[in-house]
């Protein structure tokens, strides 16, 4: 294990560890204002005073997630609801990542710039924040609990999950999937309960939307990946089993040329760029993130919000974007626009 | 539309155009055809356009830092 396998390590397991904090105090049988004062001297025992991890955390813009929590606020009537859960959600990323970026050995991050210790106390700092954010959460006390406890369960569940990829020597198609259904839904399921939370929804009913995490999870990874195979500055080719494209080239045919090529370092990368386009690795995350998209719209179906048009406009958005990456590479606009359902996206919204 | 995710092996028959996949296959063919084009698979790397269009990602501040 290299030093910065090692210190991902103890970054993931620390995280863990909030995040059951979190879970147990939201738990605690005791009144409400106690528990808060727990979350709020646990946070401060493990330490959040640090200014410049809060400089960062306040300087995040509105993340994927917290446009998913806007959209369940939104769902249960009032999306500008969901602001109050933004810091919380930019917190979390801020921690998770300061550790995802230590774990790949990201050549521009916060541990290039400081030292992964250093780093790393900066990612406790802004997990512990979340402690202390969550104990200010202004809701009633079974929705506050419900919170607590979907804040814990999205950091245990996602430091368990990123655990298990920098672990795991499973490849293939279905270790793929697995990993991916881990590290990624629980992040935004809990985004997505925080949000209708916010709004007024029942526990029961914020839990529900949940249930829409997996396939959200996909169409996010998958994103995520497409960018880190084919952008300028890729660097999923140093873990090519965990990026789905290059995953599936080394899985085909041509997969041991796309070893070799892999083999020569970022030198190679144009290269390994034009083998994956022309390998259909690109067709093949456009056909995942559109299969996706429709067993996001159909557990849409099965859920009885108030309104699910927030949830509709994402994925009708979303499926325009496949549209147009398929127009961008070589689909006719008829052939394109069938294959991502956009004009039956766009019925579903003017219902 | 796509309904069913597809393994490896299914999509690359599908790719091949060995399998019938409807709509989609046809999709796939063209865009086939459009990446043995050297020079238009260069330009789409190197435009930006798979950065920019269609993919959401996990931490927006680094595709703002990657742009």
């Amino acid at each position: 294990m290299t030093p910065s396998e090692a210190a991902a390590r103890a970054g993931w397991r620390a995280a863990v560890a909030i995040g059951s904090l979190a879970g147990d105090v939201a738990n605690l049988p005791v009144p409400g204002e106690q528990a808060r004062a727990v979350l709020r001297a646990a946070a401060h025992a493990i330490g959040c005073g640090d200014e410049s991890t809060r400089a960062r955390i306040a300087a995040r813009r509105p993340s994927i997630f917290g446009d998913r929590a806007r959209d369940a606020a939104e769902a249960f009537g009032d999306g500008t609801a969901a602001q109050a859960v933004y810091p919380i959600l930019a917190a979390l990323i801020e921690g998770i990542k300061i550790i995802d970026d230590i774990q790949d050995d990201e050549s521009r991050c916060l541990a290039a710039e400081i030292g992964v210790e250093p780093a790393l106390r900066c990612a406790v700092d802004a997990l512990a924040f979340v402690l202390e954010l969550t104990a200010a959460l202004p809701l009633p006390d079974d929705a506050w609990r419900a919170a607590a406890a979907s804040i814990g369960r999205g950091l245990r569940e996602t430091a368990i999950g990123q655990e298990l990829e920098a672990s795991t020597t499973a490849v293939g198609f279905h270790a793929f999937w697995e990993i991916v259904d881990r590290k990624t839904p629980p992040l935004l399921a809990t985004a997505l309960e925080l949000g209708a939370l916010t709004a007024g929804a029942t526990p029961f009913h914020a839990a529900a939307l949940t249930r829409l995490a997996i396939p959200m999870g996909r169409i996010l990874q998958i994103g995520d990946d497409c960018n880190d195979a084919l952008a300028p500055d890729a660097s999923d080719w140093r873990a090519p089993h965990r990026n789905l494209l290059m995953l599936y080239v080394l899985s085909g045919p041509r997969g041991s040329e796309l070893s070799s090529l892999l083999a020569e370092g970022p030198g190679a990368l144009p290269e390994i760029q034009l083998t994956l386009l022309r390998e259909g690795a690109l067709a093949y995350a456009i056909h995942a993130q559109l299969a996706a998209l429709t067993t996001a719209a159909e557990t849409l179906s099965t859920l009885s919000l108030p309104t699910s048009t927030p949830f509709h406009r994402y994925l009708a958005h979303s499926r325009a974007e496949a549209e147009h990456l398929l127009r961008r590479t070589g689909v006719d606009e008829e052939v394109a626009g069938r294959v991502c359902g956009v004009g039956e996206a766009a019925l579903t919204l003017a219902r | 539309m796509f309904r069913r995710l597809m393994n490896f092996e299914e999509f690359r028959s599908a790719h091949a155009g060995e399998a019938h996949a409807g709509v989609f296959a046809e999709a796939l063919r063209q865009q086939r055809e459009f990446f043995r084009d050297h020079e238009a698979a260069e330009a789409v790397l190197h435009d930006g356009s798979l950065q920019r269009d269609g993919w959401g990602v996990w931490d927006d501040q680094a595709a703002v830092h990657a742009q």
